[in-house]
């Protein structure tokens, strides 16, 4: 079936209407006066993040499509850096809302006028895989994902694999959230659970004029099988990981394919400076250095710094790293970016006791100290 | 075969390591001459990229000298400086680099000697490590 003919999550009786008309009356009862939320570009290849306004505009919404093209904390920096001069409410999946949380203390956003609405993550697909697989897919593929996610299960189909990030993911559920979309263990023919999780969260639902609603009974013990199947993933990929970088000649080995295009940087929502060192005059280098490096080395690899280059954006971000995986996402030769921040963030997060995302009032360990401490080095 | 001597760069604060380099030389207190030191203001603007530049580019080893704790400059650049090479080593020992190439180490305007044996120290440790083997490596 053509995509185009069959989005049924538009359709009245969708299970995806109930967040639909959700967001619909946060707009229309003036709650918000924008949503930010995935939908569905006309053409149905993808599912984009929207800024929406007008009520009316909300008919493609569809969080629950496993794609991931950006990770919006670096959308929602951009529109409330500032103030936004309105109120926001905006849709995301936990990774996107434990990498906005770093940013908010990196003072890079600010939640004042936004209200976070977090939505229960089955894993994304590479969008190249999930162009081909909605075009393959029989009926409407978001839908089939709601299936499985009210059985506990993640999504899975022949020939198509979700993003390593996201198969390693520890977060299947959002944190952090004001209110929640819940999916896992949600019943079929009710659709999605609309949660309110703090004060904040309840009295949006309450203007809103929808009626708070509970998460399904199953779903916590669905997210902890769930998070400790990743887990235990996740530990196997780290450690494998660890081990091939362990030498220098297993890291530079890794990491031969690099050709400094910071594709990675680029993507990365916790790289928020808004000019890189490495874009910086620092880095434009005099022509005769070249000539130097050359005769000092007898050979060098051109262009050049680019272990320098992960190696200092490891310096400067991997304590806040979320592991949400755009980076090897935007890696043009699909190097391991993901797998080098997560196996070196796992111990360098763990000497400040320091999990990303995990609270807003937990201070990012390179912005503060203690007077006693790290000593004797 | 001649010994092989390590190179050392030292990235030093204006206030006291720089100050207590000028006391070991005024005082002529020996060292090895391994070390060429670069005078910033603080220990706490050492960017740990001017650290993994110096040690890709084939220096044996770093120094970050900086005022001891509580005596910093601006209050409290040689705590950010402590946090900042606590991360830089640990990185580096995941990747299979000695981290004791990289010392961070306090030593006031008065500690010409402190400065002396971290030199000396230093040089020894080095000796001991051998080359920095990303000197043999072009392809970083």
């Amino acid at each position: 079936m053509n995509l185009t003919e069959a989005k049924p999550q538009v359709e009245k009786q969708s299970p995806l209407t109930a967040c639909r008309e959700f967001f619909r009356a946060m707009l229309e009862k003036g709650v918000v006066d924008a949503v930010l939320v995935p939908q569905h570009v006309p053409g149905g290849k993808v599912v984009v993040q929207t800024l929406v306004t007008e009520p009316a505009k909300l008919e493609n919404v569809d969080p629950v499509a496993p794609i991931l093209m950006r990770n919006s904390a670096s959308i929602v920096s951009d529109l409330s850096f500032q103030s936004p001069k309105g109120k926001v409410a905006a849709v995301m999946r936990p990774c996107e809302i434990n990498a906005l949380v770093e940013l908010v203390k990196f003072k890079q956003a600010n939640l004042d006028d936004v209200i976070l609405i977090g939505v229960d993550c089955p894993g994304t697909y590479e969008p190249k895989d999930y162009m081909q697989i909605v075009t393959i897919a029989a009926g409407d593929f978001s839908e089939e994902v709601l299936r499985c996610l009210s059985e506990g299960k993640s999504p899975s189909l022949e020939g198509y694999e979700m993003r390593q990030a996201c198969r390693i993911c520890e977060h299947p559920d959002p944190a952090n959230c004001q209110i929640l979309v819940a999916l896992w263990g949600a019943d079929r023919a009710s659709g999605p659970a609309i949660v309110p999780v703090d004060e904040k969260g309840r009295e949006t639902m309450e203007k809103a004029g929808f009626q708070p609603q509970e998460q399904p009974p199953s779903r916590p013990e669905i997210i902890r099988k769930v998070s400790s199947e990743r887990s235990a993933r996740a530990r196997k990929v780290i450690e494998d990981f660890q081990e091939k970088i362990s030498s220098l000649e297993g890291l530079i080995d890794e990491f031969a394919a690099c050709k400094r295009c910071m594709n990675c940087r680029e993507e990365c929502p916790i790289c928020y400076c808004r000019e890189c060192i490495f874009t910086s005059p620092t880095f434009v280098h005099e022509s005769s250095k070249y000539l130097k490096w050359a005769r000092q080395r007898k050979i060098i690899k051109m262009p050049v710094e680019t272990l320098l280059f992960h190696l200092t954006r490891l310096n400067h971000m991997v304590t806040s790293c979320v592991g949400c995986g755009q980076c090897s996402s935007a890696c043009p030769n699909g190097l391991p970016v993901m797998e080098l921040f997560r196996a070196i963030g796992t111990n360098v997060q763990k000497i400040f006791d320091y999990v990303p995302g995990r609270s807003l009032e937990e201070e990012p360990p390179l912005t503060t100290f203690r007077e006693e401490e790290l000593e004797p080095r | 075969m001649s010994r092989f001597e390590p190179k050392i760069l030292g990235f030093v604060c204006n206030w006291c390591t720089y100050a207590g380099a000028d006391l070991a030389g005024t005082s002529r207190i020996q060292y090895p001459p391994n070390i060429r030191i670069i005078r910033l203001m603080c220990s706490g603007s050492v960017d740990p990229l001017y650290v993994l530049k110096s040690i890709l580019e084939g220096a044996d080893g770093v120094l970050i000298g900086g005022c001891h704790p509580g005596d910093c400059h601006y209050t409290n650049g040689n705590y950010k400086a402590r946090r900042r090479v606590t991360v830089l080593k640990s990185i580096l020992r995941q990747i299979g680099l000695e981290d004791e190439r990289v010392v961070l180490r306090w030593i006031s305007a008065s500690e010409g000697k402190r400065f002396a044996d971290t030199v000396t120290e230093m040089v020894e440790k080095l000796r001991e490590l051998g080359p920095n083997p990303l000197k043999e490596m072009w392809q970083i």
